[in-house]
């Protein structure tokens, strides 16, 4: 994989930035991704199924994700796992900072109220 | 468990099918990496969400399908549009290997492909530009059999158009022209939906806009003809029943050539000679209507005219002859060209059968005048095109072998190189690329220089049009209508795509079969298998059959040409000016019509240069013919069975000047004249096939079929000459005088002393002076013969072009595989010199090689030129098709052309330093 900038990557669709920080707990197999996301965001974000892997496809491509050869639990082998690569990683701390700094953004025009400390 | 979970479970499993259907959408990859995790998950999902509603879950149901269609299309989409982009998007599935031809290995060989010809460009140019050659000049030659042969006619339905001729079955002579009283009759077949005529030729009319009259060429059709063709004009209207006898019907171009397409000519009236009225223009015809054509009326309709200008009505009041003299349709004048339209659904033989019926019956019924007359029907589309079909079909077939051959010297190439890279060949294999991979990707470069070819092809298939056409006579029906069009462009592309394959199977398939082993133990030394230098071989052989077989049939139509040439029409063609003259219309009588003639005739023969001055209301080779019906004196025939002559008009001294020598007797004088005895001259064939053995000098005719007519005397027998063409034997003829009968617009003939087309402007001068409107149609004799040699001049052109192209190309093939031969036999050319062979020997070596393949090649394809003989012995002349002559030159010339390819290469073999080539 030639080295690429974190930022080429950017911005992440909300899918797949919600796949990298899945993935950042663990190794998963793709519905546990999916589950995991669907925890997080049901109802915010439109969840079906071939999108979840349409996404995985598009990260794999990029390099942000990669199998995992990790065979957790006592699941299915066939079951494939995926785990974030360290690119992926940096992506997705890049993706967290362009967020952030949009929503700092928004709370200095007074959209969202300043945060509790 | 309860039924309810059985319910459950089945519509599970067919849910899983279903699924499992649309999943297909997905590109294979996608399936392949997650196939079987979405169907779970999705599965998961709906289990989850049947606990919760069973309707929410039917939903679900139907939404994940939908989802597995629509996604993977969207991502088989994302291929296409990205597939220039590859390498980045499959990094991560390089591992996925298909079995089957997959977007990724096809776009990756196409690189390679590329790549390829960037590393040779020399070879991928030469390899293109003689694909393109090959295919741009099967395109062009498909685009003229499309034209002609394959596009439907521009009438409505033209399938169901029929032509229906008399068939005299005793003379053999099946394509009569039709009387009026059987074209009545035939109109009542009940298998066909209607029934039409035209006169079987064209009849010049001369009209008058401004001051100068002008000419032009007329169809008379009957006024239901444009309704029979399913055709309405473009402007104006057709004709009807009950129209005024005086209108008339343009063509297209003719609006556009001589009224420059107003639009208000609809309506307007126009002075023609010899008409009582001004003319009426009821309409325009559109752009691409084109009838008749010429060869739709009949083997008598040869006209100097290609096409009509206008239509003119037929009908009783304005065609006197339509009826006898009791006003009953007339039996006995053979004279018009029949079309009609079958019913739905009615066959030809149904048809067929119906108007044999009819012709039994009138025979029966009319034995004096129909005895023995069939009826023959054609589809109107064979009628038009039928008789240039085989000549077609032939050069097709000839320039398809000419790609042929150009495709095996490609394949020889491809293979030669496929040698060449058999270690980078055996390597992929060895890493693990399958066999068919290889074969994909030889195919997929082998289809990448077909296409390219292709595209140069399309791009040479106009040029190649547009010289087909400028060296095509104009007599050929149709090719007008030739424009590379949709279906020549789907034919080049099929092509294209056909010699991609047939170029690159045989280097892919031997790719395929060298073992890897082998090829990496060879080593640099880059020698052919066996197997591969048998095919080689085999290619070679067969290329020279080819080529052998193409040149032959080019051969034998140069020998057919040339006895053609040959031929001794009966008259002297050199030195003879040839015009149409038109008597002016203020000479009523007979009397003073042959006046003005005897005076022009004193002009032209003052006219410096002129031996002879002649003439005759037909002209042979390229003109119209005029039969008439006649009884012999004393003949004892049935008027059925009165013999058809030709029959012209003697203008001054026409047999002098045209050279026809006289057999017996004598010809015409001034004392033939009106009020003295009738007279004709018959012809040889006249004499031979009516008064057999006999001497016709005094005996007496009488001509017209009726009986009534006065009796003419034989005075003489002149020579017979060729009329129809040079192909077509003589036919019985006689020749009345002009002091006898003085015809309107006869041809001149004029015989020179010196060249023939040098008088041109002094004969126009001559003839204007004697107050005759000007003269039309001025050519040398040898110009008109030259023309009716035209199609075949015009066949052999493409044929012997062909037949050229085989042989360079079979050199070209015989040249490159010597050269790879010995190139690979350096080692042992070296081992034998070094043994003492000498260079002479090593010479005869190579060259008995090329002989060898020639051999071959020279015998299989004089066996497959002796099977293709009895197809073309059609289109030969005065040459059998199995002529030994032909055969045995065209085998010496490609033997000679072999060695001559062999020899570079072989004087090559001769130079080997056998030192060198032993230590390396």
């Amino acid at each position: 994989m030639p080295f690429r900038p974190p930022g080429a990557s950017l911005p992440l669709t909300p899918i797949s930035f919600e796949i990298l920080l899945a993935l950042l707990d663990g190794d998963r197999h793709g519905y546990a991704i999916l589950q995991s996301v669907e925890n997080r965001v049901a109802g915010v974000l439109p969840m079906r199924t071939g999108t979840i892997y349409r996404a995985l496809a598009r990260l794999m491509e990029e390099g942000l994700i990669d199998r995992s050869a990790s065979v957790a639990e006592a699941d299915d082998e066939r079951r494939r796992y995926y785990r974030i690569t360290a690119h992926g990683r940096s992506v997705a701390r890049a993706e967290a900072r362009r967020l952030a700094d949009q929503v700092d953004a928004a709370r200095a025009r007074r959209l969202l109220p300043e945060p509790r400390r | 468990m309860t039924p309810c979970h059985h319910r459950a479970s089945t519509g599970r499993q067919v849910w899983r099918a279903v699924h499992w259907l649309a999943l297909r959408a997905y590109p294979v990859w996608f399936r392949r990496e997650f196939g079987d995790e979405l169907q779970r998950s999705s599965e998961r999902r709906l289990a989850a969400a049947w606990s919760q509603s069973r309707r929410l879950a039917l939903w679900l149901a139907a939404l994940e399908v939908a989802d597995a269609l629509a996604f993977g299309l969207a991502e088989r989409w994302r291929l296409v549009a990205t597939w220039w982009a590859w390498p980045r998007h499959i990094e991560p599935f390089r591992h996925v290997r298909s079995r089957r031809m997959t977007w990724e290995s096809i776009a990756a060989d196409l690189r390679l492909a590329l790549r390829q010809c960037r590393r040779a460009p020399l070879f991928a140019l030469l390899t293109v530009a003689s694909l393109a050659l090959g295919i741009g000049a099967n395109s062009a030659m498909f685009g003229v059999v499309h034209a002609v042969l394959l596009r439907p006619l521009p009438y409505g339905e033209p399938d169901s158009l029929v032509t229906v001729w008399s068939d005299n079955s005793k003379r053999g002579e099946p394509l009569n022209p039709v009387s009026p009283a059987n074209f009545e009759a035939f109109r009542a077949a009940p298998s066909l939906a209607d029934v039409e005529a035209m006169y079987s030729f064209l009849v010049p009319v001369q009209y008058r806009m401004g001051s100068e009259p002008e000419n032009a060429q007329a169809s008379m059709v009957t006024p239901g003809m444009f309704a029979l063709l399913g055709r309405d004009a473009v402007a104006g209207r057709t004709f009807r029943e009950g129209d005024p006898d005086l209108s008339a019907v343009l063509s297209h171009q003719f609006w556009r050539r001589r009224f420059g397409q107003d639009p208000n000519v609809v309506g307007r009236t126009v002075n023609v000679t010899g008409e009582s009225a001004p003319v009426t223009i009821l309409g325009v015809m559109p752009e691409d209507f084109v009838f008749p054509y010429k060869s739709m009326l009949g083997p008598s309709g040869f006209t100097r005219a290609l096409e009509a200008d206008v239509w003119l009505p037929l009908t009783r009041q304005r065609e006197p002859r339509l009826v006898d003299a009791t006003g009953q349709p007339n039996r006995n004048l053979h004279y018009l060209a029949v079309v009609g339209r079958l019913k739905p659904g009615v066959s030809l033989e149904r048809a067929r059968m119906d108007l044999s019926a009819i012709a039994t019956r009138r025979a029966a019924e009319f034995a004096d005048t129909n005895a023995g007359w069939g009826v023959t029907v054609r589809p109107l589309h064979e009628q038009t095109v039928g008789s240039l079909r085989p000549a077609l079909l032939m050069l097709l077939g000839g320039v398809g072998v000419v790609l042929l051959i150009t495709c095996i010297n490609v394949a020889n190439v491809l293979l030669a190189r496929a040698a060449g890279r058999g270690r980078d060949l055996a390597i992929r294999s060895a890493l693990g690329a399958s066999r068919r991979r290889l074969v994909q990707q030889m195919l997929i470069e082998s289809l990448v220089l077909a296409a390219a070819g292709g595209a140069g092809g399309l791009a040479l298939m106009v040029f190649a049009t547009r010289a087909i056409l400028a060296v095509a006579p104009t007599t050929l029906p149709r090719l007008a209508e030739v424009s590379p069009g949709v279906p020549v462009v789907l034919f080049a592309m099929a092509v294209s795509i056909l010699t991609g394959l047939a170029v690159g199977t045989l280097p892919a398939v031997a790719a395929a079969r060298s073992p890897a082993q082998d090829a990496l133990r060879e080593g640099s030394r880059a020698t052919a298998s066996r197997a591969r230098r048998r095919i080689r071989a085999a290619l070679i052989v067969a290329e020279v059959a080819m080529a052998m077989t193409l040149t032959i049939g080019a051969g034998l139509l140069l020998r057919s040409f040339v006895s053609v040439l040959g031929v001794d029409p009966g008259f002297q063609s050199d030195r003879l000016l040839t015009l149409q003259v038109s008597m002016p219309s203020r000479y009523a009588d007979a009397a003073s019509r042959v006046t003005f003639y005897d005076e022009l005739e004193a002009r032209l023969r003052a006219v410096p240069g002129v031996v002879h001055v002649g003439g005759t209301t037909r002209l042979p080779l390229g003109s119209t013919n005029v039969t008439t019906t006649i009884e012999v004196e004393g003949g004892g025939l049935p008027r059925a069975e009165w013999p058809e002559v030709e029959m012209r008009r003697a203008v001054f001294d026409y047999f002098a000047t045209m050279g026809i020598p006289l057999v017996r007797g004598r010809t015409f004088t001034a004392a033939d004249g009106i009020g003295a005895p009738l007279v004709v001259v018959v012809n040889t064939a006249f004499a031979e096939r009516l008064f057999p053995g006999a001497d016709p000098v005094g005996r007496r005719v009488r001509m017209g079929g009726t009986g009534t007519g006065p009796w003419l005397t034989i005075v003489g027998v002149a020579g017979s000459i060729r009329h129809g063409s040079l192909e077509e034997m003589p036919k019985p003829e006689l020749y009345t005088t002009y002091r006898q009968g003085p015809p309107v617009s006869p041809f001149l003939a004029i015989r020179t002393r010196g060249d023939a087309g040098a008088l041109t402007a002094a004969v126009r001068q001559v003839i204007r002076d004697a107050g005759a409107d000007p003269p039309t149609e001025l050519r040398t004799m040898e110009d008109i013969r030259s023309r009716s040699v035209g199609e075949r001049r015009f066949v052999l052109l493409l044929a012997g072009l062909f037949g050229a192209l085989a042989l360079v190309l079979a050199a070209l093939g015989v040249y490159g595989v010597i050269t790879l031969v010995t190139a690979e036999r350096t080692m042992e050319v070296g081992i034998r010199l070094a043994l003492g062979a000498t260079p002479s020997q090593v010479l005869g070596l190579v060259i008995g090689h090329a002989v060898r393949l020639a051999v071959g090649g020279i015998l299989l394809g004089g066996a497959t030129a002796l099977l293709l003989a009895p197809v073309l012995q059609s289109q030969l002349f005065g040459v059998q098709a199995t002529d030994p002559l032909t055969y045995g030159g065209v085998a010496a010339l490609l033997a000679a052309i072999a060695v001559c390819a062999a020899l570079v290469p072989a004087r090559r073999a001769m130079r080997v330093d056998p030192a060198h080539t032993l230590r390396n």
